[in-house]
């Protein structure tokens, strides 16, 4: 498959996208850390919630890891709305375009009325162009 | 061959399964248990709900990333639908808005007859 075969993005660690991540997870995992410790100072003072949330912050910057982890790993073009984008557009390029069938009484008419011939050339290309704007729910 | 996206429907559920129960817990703990507690002096209803949505808040975070990162969610959107496990109401709202968008994406692929690979991110 082709996407497989697509070569990582050279800037990986060094991305803008990644730099915000390094960023966040730079403030994020110390604020856990110290909300962490706030809370263990809570339950050792006798309020045994404390305990409860001097687990789960570490369990936040744990998951905050993942998924700064994620957004290093993530090639931005195969992600997200864009990635989805692109692959439809993969998709259709995939797909064979069908020709119309050939009326007689169809191609007779066009052959008389040059504006009905550059009308049906017309709607042709709106139908073979993706993503053409449409009320109708794909 | 070409690759489009196929999430396993039975991420989708295991997500809208948390999104109802942390959703409804939470509920539970903001309009009774903590009434209950500053009102009526009745503390252990918001500790036990509490404790309960803190812990089930860890899993639908884990299934929630799960999803939209199938989904391919761009990032914002992710992190709000995070969010929206801490803040009254708004988890049946990413609830509905992600089931909406699984079937309006994965469903049609498949009856194009694609090969769907949510499970690839690119890397």
């Amino acid at each position: 498959m082709t996407r497989q075969s697509r070569r990582p993005p050279a800037g990986r660690w060094s991305s803008r996208r990644a730099l915000i991540a390094h960023g966040v997870l730079a403030i994020w995992v110390p604020g856990c850390v110290l909300a962490c410790w706030w809370q263990v100072t809570i339950a050792l003072s006798g309020d045994a919630l404390g305990w409860v949330y001097s687990v789960m912050w570490p369990s936040f910057a744990v998951f905050g890891v993942v998924l700064w982890w994620n957004i290093v790993h993530d090639d931005p073009q195969t992600v997200g709305a864009r990635g989805l984008r692109r692959l439809r557009e993969e998709a259709e390029r995939a797909r064979p375009v069908e020709e119309p069938a050939t009326d007689d009484a169809i191609s007779r008419a066009e052959a008389e009325d040059a504006e009905l011939a550059a009308y049906n050339a017309y709607l042709a290309e709106l139908r073979r162009r993706p993503d053409t704007k449409t009320w109708r729910r794909r | 061959m070409d690759t489009i996206l196929v999430v396993d429907r039975r991420v989708l559920v295991r997500y809208r399964f948390m999104a109802y129960t942390t959703a409804v817990l939470l509920i539970v703990l903001v309009f009774v248990a903590i009434p209950l507690q500053f009102a009526a002096g009745k503390p252990e209803a918001a500790r036990v709900v509490g404790t309960l949505h803190g812990y089930l808040y860890l899993v639908y975070l884990g299934v929630a990333l799960d999803l939209t990162r199938k989904l391919r969610v761009p990032l914002g959107w992710m992190l709000l639908v995070l969010l929206a496990g801490t803040v009254p109401f708004c988890a049946f709202v990413a609830e509905r808005k992600l089931t909406k968008l699984y079937d309006r994406s994965v469903a049609p692929a498949r009856a194009l007859g694609h090969v769907v690979t949510g499970d690839q991110t690119g890397r």
